[in-house]
């Protein structure tokens, strides 16, 4: 009882900002204001008709997805590797692999503006690239901690009743490790998708991300669209992670 | 025993492994013949581990070779070995059904699903698990987990069972009834067993050999009561059980007790002369009333002995007394015998039955 007492407050804090977001979406003035006047779902037929959104929509869906798959095809095998047996260099991979985690964005951003311009390598692979250094220490952290949790034992265990290494990996390690990879894959795809500051360098105006037209948006025109889409990505991120309790929990 | 025995199922010659300088294994011999079951017993830190992981091939010796059935399988990776392996931790995979648990190995060697499961619940059925199949592993008892892991690593019928302590998580009561239910399913199957654990009572109660090891090294090979009775070295001796020893000189003539002036003719030749540490079992000892001085009556030697502690067990009584040669030792007599500490007493040790452990000077 206490604790929600003590918790009340913070909760508060942490969910006025977004529902100050959700009535600004609606509101019928043009100029994103407060209090919000009205009620009308405009800004989301507009949102919804406009090309420059959905086109951003899909850009970032695109690079999220292909981010994603690329941290599971790179992370997971290092992952794996990390939490299953000790091998020399073994601390100085991880380090060097998680590293994006520490580094400031805007530092990545800037030398990967430098490097990528040289190589020209901009636009979606570009963003991919960079958003590829940055979201694979998650996977590869999420694998390592569940691989860590498996019993070795149990690989011993499969060896002996006759399973080669690739079945051990396939039917013994991949399942145990499972929730966690799903973890993993969902920080992945949920980082690159909200990444702006890598995004504002290697995108283009004419291949822009949603956080990156959210950011021009509320530069350039400050209306209520900008409130509107981020409605709906908050409504999606709930979604998300209620679907993750839901899954964690069944596991359990 | 007295038929002939065939080409032994595991051969281990001149087995050594060491980890980062620390020798673990220093040539071990040791032979599984077709339907015998087999103990390795040593405490924690003696080499069974390792010992077990070789046969398994989890590791590699550093020297010397494995043959199995005959053929040289020192560098054979785990999978290929047909060997099947029963973890101290059960070892189930947490994700699958007992029925996938145990079609896993049937799985492995391509069987069909049709006989898979009828293997399936045929190995349950040994194992007194019938229609557990679908069951997950987390919902089971330790007990029945382990009969499942039994299960697996019997249905495909495997030229070897290893048994890393199978019994040591569960406790008290459910392990002397799974003893008998292992020994049962061996004599019934008629499996070769390579058995590993630290508990005395289990390795005797179950194998039909004992392979004792200590530091790495075999202390002594044979049949329970044979190295129980007659131990051929000290710490096999004590690391078996209880008793009562003393060292002394035997001559042609006579017995010799160390650290006393005691000297105590013999009517007949000893078979063996030199120092020994002649060592009676604690049951093997008789209790006399009080005597002052060593001496002989017939085969039976008469020592002097002061009862330190008396400790109730089940119908019978622990004594530990120390003899004139200041040995320590443990005699075990009846509930009934009213014996207290501090009280004097002989004890009546037959030298036909003796073990003589040569000891150096």
């Amino acid at each position: 009882m206490l604790l929600v007492i003590v918790m009340c407050p913070n909760i508060l804090i942490l969910l006025a900002p977004i529902l100050v977001v959700i009535p600004m979406g609606l509101s019928t003035d043009s100029m994103l204001s407060w209090p919000p006047r009205g009620m009308t779902f405009h800004w989301y037929g507009q949102l919804f008709n406009s090309p420059q959104w959905m086109d951003a929509a899909q850009n970032s869906a695109a690079v999220a997805a292909v981010t994603t798959i690329m941290c599971l095809i790179f992370g997971l095998p290092a992952g794996l590797a990390l939490g299953i047996q000790n091998w020399r260099g073994q601390s100085l991979f991880l380090g060097l692999s998680t590293a994006p985690l520490i580094f400031p964005h805007i530092v990545l951003a800037i030398g990967m503006y430098q490097a990528y311009v040289q190589l020209g390598l901009n636009d979606f692979w570009g963003l991919t690239a960079g958003h590829f250094v940055t979201c694979v220490p998650f996977v590869v952290i999420t694998a390592m901690s569940g691989a860590k949790q498996m019993s070795p034992v149990l690989m011993l265990a499969a060896r002996g009743l006759g399973a080669g290494p690739l079945q051990v990996l396939w039917y013994v390690i991949l399942p145990s490790v499972r929730p966690a990879i799903l973890f993993g894959a969902v920080l992945a795809f949920m980082t690159s998708w909200d990444e702006v500051v890598i995004a504002n360098y290697l995108t283009t105006p004419t291949f822009r991300t949603i956080p990156v037209q959210m950011w021009a948006e509320l530069t350039e025109l400050f209306d209520p669209t900008v409130a509107a889409m981020a409605s709906i990505l908050f409504a999606a991120a709930t979604a998300l992670t209620a679907a993750m309790m839901l899954v964690r929990s069944k596991a359990k | 025993m007295s038929q002939p025995i065939a080409l032994p199922i595991l051969e281990l010659r001149q087995v050594s492994k060491a980890y980062a300088e620390k020798q673990i294994l220093k040539g071990i011999e040791l032979t599984v013949a077709a339907g015998e079951f087999v103990t390795v017993l040593g405490p924690s830190g003696a080499g069974k581990t390792t010992l077990l992981k070789i046969v398994a091939g989890f590791e590699r010796p550093d020297s010397g070779r494995l043959v199995l059935r005959g053929h040289d399988m020192t560098a054979l990776a785990p999978e290929s070995r047909n060997i099947g392996i029963v973890f101290q931790n059960y070892s189930l995979f947490p994700n699958m059904t007992v029925a996938e648990n145990i079609g896993f190995p049937l799985r492995m060697r391509g069987m069909s699903k049709d006989k898979r499961r009828e293997a399936i619940s045929e190995a349950l059925k040994r194992v007194a698990l019938n229609n557990f199949e679908e069951r997950m592993p987390k919902a089971l008892s330790g007990g029945q987990q382990q009969r499942v892991a039994i299960a697996r690593a019997i249905v495909y019928e495997p030229s070897l069972l290893l048994m890393d302590e199978p019994l040591s998580a569960l406790d008290g009561r459910l392990r002397e009834q799974m003893q008998v239910e292992i020994k049962g399913l061996q004599l019934d199957l008629g499996i070769s067993i390579l058995y590993v654990t630290h508990d005395q009572d289990e390795a005797l109660a179950m194998s039909d050999r004992l392979i004792i090891i200590n530091e790495g090294r075999v202390e002594q090979v044979g049949m329970p009561r044979e190295v129980y009775r007659n131990p051929a070295t000290s710490f096999v001796a004590d690391f078996l059980g209880d008793s009562l020893s003393f060292t002394a000189v035997v001559h042609d003539n006579a017995i010799e007790l160390a650290a006393t002036d005691s000297r105590v003719q013999l009517l007949t030749i000893p078979l063996r002369m030199g120092r020994f540490r002649l060592l009676w079992r604690s049951d093997q000892v008789k209790v006399g009333q009080e005597v002052d001085r060593v001496h002989l009556e017939g085969s039976s030697l008469h020592l002097p002995a002061l009862i330190l502690s008396a400790t109730l067990g089940r119908g019978t009584m622990r004594l530990r007394v120390r003899l004139p040669t200041d040995d320590i030792g443990v005699i075990l007599v009846d509930d009934t015998s009213g014996l207290t500490p501090g009280t004097r007493i002989a004890a009546i040790l037959d030298l036909s039955i003796a073990a003589f452990i040569s000891v150096s000077e």
